[in-house]
């Protein structure tokens, strides 16, 4: 186990490494620090003072790689690759470009992200299980042809149209809950209520679909007549035979996104006025924010690698099949 | 006596798009107290959706019919379902074929089988896990305890067939239905599971519905014997009158297409099983029946009986109750043509595999180690074996698709191959036109005439009609499938065929064809063979010369006639032991114990040594060497030196 | 003479069309093999797929349609000048729409008004400023305001009379081809039974609606905005209609990319195992542990700064637009090649053990005809699936990044950008809704038809239940 987990960590450094690599190219090479100042400070008759002045109050003024000017380690770590990407190794972050610390504004703003993630991911799971379950149970009947319709529907309409649609009938017009805001303690259930119903809708259609036919893969493999043949219940069969191997791929799959919860989700958050990290990463890439889109990158391929990890230390806790090596 | 299960014109019938599928229809059966009834059919005749019908276990979609469907005296048809259940894994149980499909691959095996113990038997905690722990031991696994905490995944195959049957003894069934039981098994294995039925049948008093495609496992088990062809009981009698005297044609037809009775060329039924969803005013057999006139085509056969209890479906036993099949055609196989040298030739043969294990482990899987082979033209050498010994990847070694560790391949002339899988080694989206001469063209041999010519001569050469290169695979069956990848291997004019266990899926009157075709071809183009099979009744079929193979090595050599007739090896002498009979009685004791032990841990010394019946200290320390023991016959073992 | 236009072809469109013709080839080399005939037929014989077929063949013509784009040519101020063209690209779906849906009116009016549905002030003949509902600019020529219903009610049922007439010539037309064995009549009455082996009479109802629709539309739309207008006084119907190309663009175009990707390095990961795979597995995990949308973002706020810094190079605002479309499908792309590769390598790596690859080797064919010959035909049934499954996510992925404003340009026509100017509007009071509803219900329509149509494919070509 230690082995499997030491073996994993060291995969992960060179795709982390690769992460940063292209995400600098894409912001460094492909357009300068020139252009980005440009675009900051508005494209006409910029002079060339005013965007040194700008790549010199956000540090955008060193070399990309390599820095001749400056003496000793200070060549490779007096750069713009040291400096910008590669500390985002040690979780050094920097400062957005309106000068606030990305480190702070991530470690206040993820509570409220997980207030809304968290019970999105909890109950959404066991909704959507319980609902693929229920169409396996009437297999074969309209009750399951109902659900599996009802399903396409629901996973064919917009996401924003949930939310928009909530707003409108549960906040507006009967009340039942404020539109937007967020605040803190015993209050935010308050606020959180209605982003979590909402995302539970959009989430349902594709989610119960895709359990579904995870479900009635298993219930068509011999074992399960195995089962039947020893006189088990049809409810006995689904829940201790069917749900166990159909759980696998479900819960493991459900791990490895367990981690980028953090992220929180970026359309409830900003709809809904919601001060988490979803809302954040919207707030930057439309202020144009590149330092704090950096570093919501290398986030979410961190956070997508632990997910990883956890993927497989799940698999083989669930699936005895399975020895991590 | 009322027989304990008793089968009155069942009927199952399954809506398909144009029509109604009837995989069952008609059927009848009568069961004893501790009586085992064989029921024997080929592949889509039916008898396992029987199985299922009896159980009440089909598809949602089947509709099941019957004028009668009792059990111990009680009606299964007007049970509730929820009665049902308790006869289900109760008085009546079920094993599989596949056993590791069969078993929940996540739950353990004493989860498995304390299930049933909880259903029927009311035991829950240590009194079901000393239950469960019992009837370990009464199927034969060793260390029983410790087995109860494995996973399927865990255990060999005979080992799963064992829990399978454990599982099934739960409910302590009146009637236990077994399924192919032993199909997926090796012969060793099977000889194992099969007397370990015979046991447990005699010590439990237990009824069996035994259903096999293998008229020599019958022959062992059986007290009564069913003919099933096309969802209708055909035949039906005592074991010693079906023996000795089987009176449907399609009965008589199955044993004259088995091999290695030494009749010449089998056997072998024109045309192919009716579908079940076509009708048939007659008799369903009628368009592939030899002895078939006017009547069997228009009305369709009532049971007459022949003598006795043996009865059957067949307008001759009303008009000609004393037929006599013509007897089989003895046309000797056609001398084969002289041998003339040696074709192909392999030295000190080895195939290691690596297997990576963590991040620096390494294991080394030895399947074949060390191994001389000779085949001279126009000749065939069978290579036997149990699964596992390594005979696959000789053919894969031999034919340059796995690279040697250490050896030499001396091939005078191509070597092409036939594949086991008739479903897996034609691509299906190729025409059999292009599959043809696939070959050909990447060995940029030019077709003499025109593509078309090419095709259709080989398509001929195999007995497949000329217009068969316009179709693609799956308008072909398993037998026509293989003739396909025969002309195919054929198209680049090798002079050697390396046959992997070619007819190892298919049914035995089909089995039948491919046989005589590969022995026609022999004697027609003077190829020579490498026929890898586990079938012993082919290697007399078919082999000029047989390898027994164990473990990466053979371990006995000779002309085929001399090793089936005087096996020297102890391992020769079990698996000929192991082939169940079609005369003769049934062997009290197994004749080999154990598994072969994996080719990833080979024992010390001789690698048989662990399961030879003559094993002695020396054994475990020396390897063998080869010692002639006759003319072009060796054999290595110790003993005989 | 020159012409009365000069022709447009921005980048999508030649894409568009590249697209068309490669799809075309696909369904000429399929009708000819019967081993892919055989799962479209099932996909033919199934009424909810003939509905979606229809519904989504409705969508694709008018974006073909909006996709011939030109130049129209300028009145000659003076005779013998060569020809002067205007600046504003037009389509030829703006050729064959009413000129009056491009009658902007002030602001917001409700569907199938005649007034605005805000007050205006207004001078008085004797200069006194009231505030009143002004009568719409395209309402000037029809009925006078007591007799609107009336004309409503008498422009429906004569729009939807030409339609049916219309979608009866179409049956006609559809018998008349396809009896020509048994004759037309005799086609009809099995038609009508339900006896003609496809499932004549779904489309004949699907096409009757689309008529009918069509019709109503046509007979309102000169004298009425049928779905209202939005803030600034546009037509929303024509808002929605000229956002069907974008939507159907970025479910399509991107697979351009995906497609070449994910099937050369899913396959060759697949088949060569080793370091090959080893390197491919190592591109994709690196993209996929990026969250798809800040990369999304990321790029596309790289290619604004391009724009913004290459000006000269987009001479209208048209190639503009055009070039950030073309630049989302294109990362949209890079970001969803590796579902499907991975797909791809799984099912290669159990292809590659296959005995016939075998037996292939055994002849030594090399592998280039290998992948060619055994694998890639084996593997297109989930290259084809992935493809109509992955559609509907790109179509709604639009709406959601327009919203966080990485999708396509502002100026063009989308159904997330009309989301994202209505989202709002619900907050006034009154309610201004049509906006919003017309924007949904025409793109839940789409996916719902492409998602549909989706599981019937995937039926009909799942090798486990006998397809392809």
């Amino acid at each position: 186990m230690m082995r499997y987990l030491v073996k994993r960590l060291l995969y992960a450094v060179p795709i982390l490494l690769g992460v940063n690599l292209l995400t600098f190219a894409l912001f460094f090479v492909v357009n300068t620090p020139d252009d980005m100042a440009r675009l900051q400070l508005g494209t006409k008759r910029v002079t060339p003072e005013a965007i040194a002045r700008w790549k010199a109050e956000h540090g955008y003024d060193e070399p990309l790689f390599y820095n001749p000017k400056a003496a000793g380690v200070d060549k490779i770590t007096d750069t713009l690759f040291a400096r910008k990407s590669a500390a985002m190794f040690v979780f050094d972050f920097g400062r957005s470009d309106d000068g606030r610390d990305i480190g702070r504004e991530i470690r206040t703003r993820m509570w409220p992200s997980l207030a809304i993630a968290v019970p999105v991911f909890v109950i959404g799971l066991a909704a959507n299980i319980s609902f693929a379950l229920l169409m396996i149970f009437f297999r074969g009947t309209y009750l399951d042809w109902a659900g599996l319709a009802l399903c396409i529907l629901l996973m064919s309409i917009s996401g924003l149209f949930y939310i928009i649609a909530g707003q409108f009938f549960i906040a507006k017009l009967w009340h039942l809950l404020p539109i937007s805001g967020y605040s803190g303690g015993i209050h935010a259930l308050r606020f959180i209520l209605l982003p979590v119903l909402v995302s539970l809708a959009a989430g349902l259609g594709s989610g119960a679909r895709w359990y579904r036919t995870l479900f009635q893969e298993e219930v068509g493999k011999d074992y399960v007549r195995t089962a039947r043949a020893k006189g088990l219940s049809e409810v006995r069969v689904l829940f201790g035979h069917v749900l166990r191997n159909g759980l696998i791929p479900i819960l493991t799959g459900a791990v490895a996104v367990l981690p980028l919860l953090f992220l929180g989700s970026l359309l409830t958050e900003s709809f809904f006025g919601i001060p988490g990290l979803g809302s954040y990463t919207v707030d930057a890439i439309r202020a144009q924010d590149f330092a704090v889109v950096r570093a919501m990158v290398f986030l979410g391929s961190l956070l997508y690698i632990v997910g990883l990890m956890l993927t497989d230390i799940s698999y083989a806790l669930a699936d005895p099949r399975v020895r991590l090596g | 006596m009322a027989a304990l299960l008793q089968v009155e014109d069942l009927n199952v019938s399954i809506p398909v798009p144009g029509g109604l599928a009837r995989p069952v229809a008609g059927m009848a059966l009568h069961i004893g107290a501790g009586e085992t009834y064989a029921l024997v059919g080929e592949s889509g005749s039916g008898k396992s959706m029987t199985a299922l019908a009896l159980m009440r276990l089909l598809p949602a979609a089947a509709r099941l019919r019957a004028a009668r469907l009792v059990l111990q005296g009680e009606d299964l048809l007007a049970l509730p379902e929820r009665s049902m259940r308790r006869v289900r894994g109760g008085r009546m149980a079920m094993i599989f074929q596949e056993p590791m499909l069969a078993l929940n691959p996540v739950l353990s095996v004493e989860r498995q089988i304390v299930e049933g113990l909880a259903l029927h038997r009311g035991l829950s905690g240590a009194a079901a896990r000393a239950a469960a722990a019992d009837l370990l031991a009464q199927v034969g696994i060793a260390d029983a305890r410790r087995r109860l905490d494995s996973y399927p995944f865990e255990l060999s195959g005979g080992m799963r067939q064992r829990v399978l049957l454990a599982m099934a003894l739960a409910g302590d069934p009146a009637l236990l239905i077994a399924d192919e039981p032993t199909t997926a098994l090796d012969v060793t294995l099977q000889d194992q599971v099969l007397g370990l039925l015979r046991r447990l049948q005699g010590a439990r008093g237990m009824a069996m519905l035994l259903i096999t495609h293998d008229l020599g496992v019958v022959a062992e088990q059986a007290h009564h014997v069913g003919v099933m062809y096309a969802g209708e009981l055909v035949e039906s009698a005592p074991r010693s009158a079906f023996f000795a005297a089987p009176f449907h044609p399609y009965s008589r037809q199955l044993f004259l297409a088995l091999p290695g009775q030494g009749r010449g060329r089998l056997a072998q039924i024109a045309g192919h099983i009716p579908r079940p969803e076509e009708t048939l005013p007659g008799c369903r057999y009628a368009p592939r029946c030899p002895r078939a006139f006017e009547r069997c085509r228009q009305e369709a056969p009532q049971w007459r009986v022949v003598h006795g209890e043996h009865r059957v479906r067949c307008h001759l036993a009303q008009s000609d109750p004393g037929y006599a099949l013509a007897p089989p055609s003895t046309q000797a196989a056609a001398a084969p043509s002289a041998a003339s040298g040696t074709v192909l030739r392999a030295r000190g043969l080895k195939v290691h595999f690596a297997l990576r294990r963590g991040l620096f482990g390494r294991r080394l899987l030895r399947a074949v180690d060390g191994l001389d082979l000779e085949l001279a033209a126009g000749r065939t050498l069978a290579l036997v074996g149990e699964s596992g010994c390594g005979k696959t990847t000789v053919g894969r070694a031999l034919l340059g698709l796995t690279r040697p560790t250490a050896g030499t391949v001396e091939a005078r002339g191509g070597v092409q191959m036939v594949f086991q899988d008739p479903y897996a080694s034609l691509n299906p989206r190729m025409r059999i036109a292009s599959t043809l001469l696939e070959g050909m063209e990447a060995r940029g041999l030019a077709p003499r005439g025109g593509r078309a010519d090419v095709v259709a001569g080989l398509l001929a050469q195999v007995g497949l009609p000329h217009d068969a290169g316009e179709r693609f695979p799956h308008e072909f069956s398993g037998g026509q499938r293989q003739r396909i990848a025969i002309a195919r291997a054929l198209a680049v004019r090798p002079r050697i065929l390396i046959c992997d266990e070619p007819t190892s899926a298919l049914d035995v009157s089909v089995q039948a064809q491919i046989v005589n075709l590969l022995k026609a071809l022999q004697a027609e183009t003077g190829l020579a063979y490498l026929f890898i099979t586990h079938n012993l009744a082919l290697v007399s079929e078919l082999g000029h010369g047989v390898a027994v193979m164990y473990l990466g090595r053979i371990v006995e050599q000779g002309p085929a006639r001399e090793v089936l007739e005087r096996p020297r090896h102890p391992y020769t002498r079990a698996l000929l032991a192991a082939v169940p009979r079609l005369h003769g009685e049934a062997r009290a004791v197994a004749v080999l114990p154990g598994e072969p032990p994996s080719p990833l841990a080979p024992p010390t010394g001789c690698a048989f040594h662990p399961r030879c019946p003559q094993a002695q200290a020396a054994c475990r320390v020396r390897e063998p060497a080869a010692v002639p023991v006759g003319p072009e016959h060796w054999a290595a073992c110790l003993l005989l030196e | 003479m020159s012409l009365p236009f000069r022709p447009v072809v921005l980048w999508t469109d030649a894409l568009l069309f590249v697209l068309l013709t490669v799809l075309a080839a696909l369904a000429f080399w399929t009708a000819r093999n019967p081993q892919w005939r055989r799962p479209w037929a099932r996909v033919g014989q199934s009424p909810l797929a003939v509905v979606c077929l229809g519904v989504l063949g409705a969508y694709a013509l008018i974006a073909v349609l909006d996709s011939l784009h030109y130049c129209p040519r300028l009145p000659q101020a003076v005779p013998g000048q060569p020809a002067q063209y205007s600046d504003t690209v037009r389509s030829v779906f703006d050729a064959l729409t009413p000129d009056l849906w491009r009658v902007q009116e002030e602001t917001y009016s409700a569907p199938l008004a005649a007034h605005l549905f805000v007050r205006q002030p207004q001078t008085l003949p004797d200069g006194q400023v009231v505030r009143v509902y002004p009568r719409l600019r395209i309402a000037a020529g029809s009925a006078p305001p007591g007799q609107r219903w009336g004309d409503i009610a008498r422009r429906t049922l004569s729009g939807a009379a030409a339609g049916l007439a219309v979608g009866a010539l179409c049956v006609g037309l559809l018998a008349w081809r396809c009896g020509r064995v048994r004759g037309a009549r005799a086609w009809l009455a099995a038609a009508a039974c339900g006896q003609a082996g496809w499932p004549v009479r779904t489309l004949a109802a699907t096409l009757a609606v689309m008529f009918v629709l069509v019709g109503v539309i046509a007979a309102l739309a000169p004298a009425y905005h049928v779905l209202g207008t939005d803030k600034v006084g546009q037509d929303v119907l024509y808002l929605t209609l000229k956002s069907i190309r974008t939507g159907l663009l970025i479910g399509t175009l991107t697979t351009l990319v995906t497609l070449p990707l994910a099937v050369l390095l899913g396959i060759a990961a697949g088949y060569f195992g080793g370091w090959v795979d080893d390197a491919i597995q190592y591109v994709y995990t690196v993209l996929n542990s990026i969250p798809a949308v800040l990369l999304i973002a990321a790029a596309v706020l790289m290619a604004q700064v391009y724009i913004e810094t290459h000006v000269r190079m987009f001479d209208t605002n048209a190639a503009r637009a055009d070039f950030r479309l073309l630049f989302l499908c294109l990362i949209l792309g890079m970001t969803s090649w590796t579902t499907l590769a991975r797909l791809l390598r799984g099912e290669t790596l159990k292809i590659r053990a296959l005995e016939y690859i075998e037996a292939a080797r055994a002849f030594g064919v090399g592998h280039g005809r290998i992948l060619l010959r055994h694998v890639l035909p084996n593997v297109f049934h989930i290259v084809l699936i992935s493809t109509v499954m992955d559609f509907s996510g790109l179509v709604l992925a639009e709406a959601v990044l327009s919203y966080v404003g990485v999708g396509v340009d502002p100026l063009t026509y989308s159904w997330g950008n009309m989301i994202n100017a209505a989202r709002l509007e619900l907050a006034r009071e009154p309610v201004v809704w049509w906006q919003l509803v017309a924007a949904f219900v025409f793109m839940s329509t789409l996916v719902l038809a492409a998602n549909l149509l989706a599981d019937v494919v995937r039926e009909a070509f799942d090798p486990r239940r006998g397809g392809a």
